[in-house]
């Protein structure tokens, strides 16, 4: 039985990671054509690195994907609070709002908003683009500190506010640092939606701005260049071994601490 | 400062970004461009020119635009060409969230097991591979799946190293090349693998939140693994169950790359027509509608698995700010 | 106890109405002396904490005042106030350390680090905790939680401190150890003190005057001994600790008529032939043996019997009416006995609406 269960997460493993190492193998290969391997190099690489175009897309990718978290978690984080102190009813009208973008499927979301700009006049170009990107990150930033907040024993504000905290202050010294988990999950999610996000950059960005997603479907029609495959690759390496490295701290003290002092009965 | 005015900026930016914009989806839904003809008069000079509404005369434009209220729109979305490409959205929509429950739960189960170490690492693999751009991974399935794909050169390396497998074939009616790709089947698969971490994430959080107390004192009390998993586990980890399907559903039932990418164009889907109405054939008007006819169905769809609003806390107020 | 020079804090008719209907407070009055241990006793629902949250400024009261000082504190939020509370469940800052904590207040008023580390160390050190400043707060018991929220009130010197039942949450022996801690801290520091408990014997032990409050009023003010000896009412004597209360009438002054007898009692000024309640303490009840062939007393039937480790508490049944005895002297269960009572051991109170529950009276 144990050895089955091992045998499904390692298939559905392979499921995920097939395409992944398929990719990155492509990245080295020395032929253009993905059909055949021509022998192992690096040429995709150095190519990449003179390539402005996806230097720019990946610019812009990271630019509108850091701003947009950082935007999107001060204003869900805000907007986060504000809603928690609502009443009861106008919370809950305002959370059906807020879930909305993220009910509402991505193409009903980018129309929208491309409506929007239409109407105001709002040229489409990488403002636009920022925008939409905060719009749809904002939910996810609200939904992630809404539930630290609820957490969050109220008597704690007001035992700030009882030792000589001013609303504000109480809020950055004793609030913030409770909810601190949920803001940077919001950041995180908010991040991760942004850059691997298509749908809505499609139909909200203009001018010749364009982000990794809309660069790589452009390219799509013509071939895609095992330039954008060996980006992809130096992405998802960096990625693959910040996370595996944070993980494996946690492991690490998980196994180190698994008799906490706390634990200890005074 | 009063709560309500600390609390206006936030609700006023709703309002403008997330109600408006959808306000104006349903205003373009049930309006049409009509294309004004002007009337032609005959100058003096024996020239043409054209008699605006207001009554002065030009010889340039010879029609303007108008926007009118019509149903024209919903009419043309009942045709049967439209509902047939609803209905395949929202079959193949279906199918994807049905596997990838049937595929994600056991993972979530068995990832939350109490003799599974590290199981958030692995979930961490599960998720690292929307790291990687979905276009990119759908076009690796691609280079894997097409006629002259990987998966069609090892089938035809073994039959040609095993005759009896490539007899076999033959009498089953497989031609030479399988083809995998450009049906509907593929976008299924596209799909299934693009939206399946969407699925086990919130299972899993939700099985792993379980007090592991409960299945103890369900053993205790005589319930074998089989029964403690149907009256424990199964239901404590339908709200997980419930966000995963809308997870997966909603980009589901409206996504165009994935059906343009893995079904070649030969399976247009709803989100397809919608992007073309904004892209190629422009028409903003009848996109809108279709838009909103998506909204209303996924709408439905959500209102029928649960109320939108589970805030369950109690009625208490409390000032931060 | 409080006259206008030495009086802290004074509240006065202070009502406080939650969503129109609901009269959480009706018009309370109490004065605070200086280095006063006061006590609002009730049961919960009372409106003990709702006057505790006036003072503390989280909660806005509908009418009336507060003057601290002399001065009415109502419009300062909590932040103004040199008051001071312990909450409930401590409300220490998870994220902060135990010195942290403790320090929170003057660092808010950026005192200088060094004077306020050494001030956090006696603080520490006065509530038994010296050397606890690195630890973390989900490192500590209970108890040690409570001492550390103690700290980080009195380290801002108020004048007074609010504690919401702040021992609720420990168990019995660690809440005896902490009465007589606080007892001490609140001698030592010279901090006066109102303390909010359900807990009567809580009360009666640490307080030098208890309030006891029921639906948003104060039955009684006064000493522990007062309000155990001579509770003015049914409400305030069954919540001060067991007891019997009958429904009786005054014949006239010091003759009382209950459980079908004439008592003599030292009480008077209640009329003649007016219904009263007499309060009879469980340890007051005297049982004779049927034997001692008294005349003009009671009889009853020990109906059941438990062995509480000083003494046997038994319930006897007279009549319709059960009542509860503490003896040292064991009576089998159906025993017949005799029921006497000395006369200044009757308390007789003037008749209220309140029954009280049924641990003496329905329980047969």
């Amino acid at each position: 039985m144990r050895k089955l269960r091992k045998l499904y997460i390692a298939l559905i493993m392979i499921f995920l990671y097939a395409p992944i190492v398929l990719l990155v193998l492509y990245s080295f290969n020395n032929s253009k054509s993905r059909a055949s391997w021509g022998g192992f190099t690096l040429k995709w690489y150095q190519e990449l690195f003179q390539d402005k175009a996806i230097f720019s897309a990946l610019g812009t990718t990271l630019s509108i994907g850091f701003l947009a978290a950082a935007i999107s978690t001060v204003l869900g984080t805000f907007g986060a609070v504000m809603m928690f102190q609502m009443k009861k009813r106008n919370r809950q009208a305002m959370l059906s709002v807020i879930n909305l973008p993220m009910l509402n499927s991505e193409v009903v979301t980018g129309v929208s908003l491309m409506l929007l700009f239409a109407i105001i006049h709002f040229q489409l170009g990488y403002w636009t683009l920022l925008l939409s990107h905060v719009v749809f990150c904002v939910p996810y930033v609200v939904l992630s500190v809404l539930p630290k907040l609820r957490q969050l024993d109220p008597n704690l504000i007001e035992a700030a506010q009882d030792l000589g905290a001013t609303r504000i202050q109480g809020f950055f010294r004793v609030v913030l640092p409770d909810i601190m988990p949920g803001v940077v999950s919001g950041f995180l999610m908010a991040l991760t939606m942004s850059i691997d996000d298509f749908v809505v950059s499609f139909f909200t960005t203009g001018s010749g701005v364009s982000n990794l997603s809309i660069t790589i479907y452009t390219m799509a029609k013509r071939g895609i260049s095992p330039k954008i495959n060996a980006l992809s690759t130096l992405i998802f390496g960096c990625v693959f071994f910040l996370l595996l490295a944070l993980n494996m701290r946690d492991i690490k003290s998980e196994d180190a601490q698994s008799i906490k002092p706390s634990q200890i009965p005074y | 400062m009063k709560k309500k005015a600390l609390s206006l900026p936030f609700v006023l930016w709703a309002v403008f970004f997330i109600v408006l914009p959808l306000l104006l989806i349903a205003w373009y839904g049930v309006t049409v461009e009509e294309t004004v003809q002007f009337e032609q008069v005959q100058m003096e000079d024996g020239s043409i020119a054209y008699r605006l509404e207001d009554g002065t005369v030009t010889s340039e434009e010879p029609w303007a635009k108008k926007v009118v209220i019509s149903l024209s729109n919903f009419k043309r979305m009942l045709e049967p060409t439209y509902l047939k490409l609803l209905g395949r959205s929202l079959r193949v929509a279906l199918v994807t969230t049905l596997i990838c429950l049937l595929l994600g739960y056991p993972v979530a189960l068995i990832l939350t097991g109490k003799d599974f170490k590290h199981p958030t690492l692995w979930l961490m693999l599960i998720i690292l591979p929307m790291w990687m751009n979905f276009l990119l991974r759908t076009y690796s399935w691609m280079s894997i799946l097409e006629n002259s794909g990987i998966l069609n050169s090892w089938i035809s390396s073994l039959r040609e190293a095993w005759p009896a497998f490539d007899g076999w074939l033959t009498s089953m009616g497989v031609g030479k090349k399988i083809i995998f790709l450009y049906n509907e089947n593929a976008v299924v698969l596209g799909m299934v693998y693009n939206y399946v971490s969407f699925m086990i994430m919130p299972i899993y959080t939700v099985i792993e939140k379980i007090d592991k107390s409960l299945l103890e004192a369900a053993s205790d009390l005589g319930a074998t693994p089989g029964q403690s998993f149907l009256k424990v586990t199964l239901p404590y980890s339908l709200p997980g169950v419930l966000e995963g399907i809308t997870m997966v559903f909603v980009p589901a039932v409206t996504t165009f790359v994935i059906s343009q990418l893995m079904g070649g164009g030969k399976v247009p889907l709803i989100g397809d027509i919608i992007q073309n109405q904004f892209g190629k054939s422009s028409d903003w008007h009848f996109g809108a509608t279709l838009s909103l006819l998506v909204m209303v169905v996924v709408l439905a769809f959500m209102g029928m698995l649960r109320k939108i609003d589970k805030d369950e806390d109690e009625e208490r107020e409390v000032r931060i700010i | 106890m409080s006259t206008e020079n030495n009086c802290v804090l004074s509240v006065r008719d202070l009502r406080v109405t939650f969503d129109k209907n609901f009269v959480a407070l009706g018009g309370v009055s109490v004065d605070i002396g200086e280095n006063e241990f006061l006590t609002l006793l009730g049961p919960s629902g009372c409106g003990k904490t709702t006057l505790l949250r006036c003072i503390g400024g989280f909660e806005k009261p509908t009418s009336g005042e507060i003057l601290f000082r002399g001065q009415n504190i109502i419009p300062l939020p909590p932040y103004k106030r040199n008051i001071n509370t312990v909450f409930q469940r401590y409300a220490l800052f998870p994220h902060l350390n135990v010195a942290q904590n403790v320090a929170f207040g003057p660092d808010l008023r950026r005192e200088d680090k060094k004077a306020t580390a050494s001030k956090v160390s006696e603080m520490l050190e006065l509530v038994g905790l010296a050397g606890f400043e690195k630890r973390k707060i989900n490192s500590l018991s209970g108890g040690q939680q409570q001492r550390v929220a103690i700290a980080r009130a009195l380290i801002n010197k108020p004048e007074l401190l609010l504690l919401d039942e702040p021992l609720g949450a420990l168990d019995l022996k660690l809440r005896r150890e902490m009465q007589l801690e606080l007892k001490r801290i609140q001698k030592e520091s010279g901090i006066t003190f109102i303390f909010v408990t359900h807990d009567q014997e809580e009360a009666l032990t640490m307080s030098d005057r208890v309030a006891v409050m029921r639906a948003g009023h104060i039955l009684q003010l006064g000493s522990p001994e007062d309000i155990y000896n001579e509770p003015k009412s049914a409400f305030v004597a069954d919540f001060i600790g067991a007891s019997n209360i009958l429904p009786s009438t005054m014949v006239r002054d010091q003759l009382v008529h209950f459980l079908g007898y004439d008592f003599p009692c030292v009480d008077g000024g209640f009329g003649e032939n007016v219904p009263v309640d007499v309060v009879l303490r469980p340890e007051d009840v005297k049982l004779k043996p049927i034997s001692s062939g008294l005349q003009g007393v009671p009889e009853g039937v020990v109906e059941s019997l438990l062995f509480k480790g000083v003494h046997y508490e038994m319930k006897v049944r007279s009549g319709d009416q059960v009542l509860l005895v503490h003896s040292t002297h064991a009576r089998p269960v159906g025993t017949q006995v005799y029921l006497t009572l000395a006369p200044e051991d009757i308390q007789v109170m003037e008749k209220s609406d309140f029954s009280p529950d049924r641990r003496v009276k329905g329980e047969a």
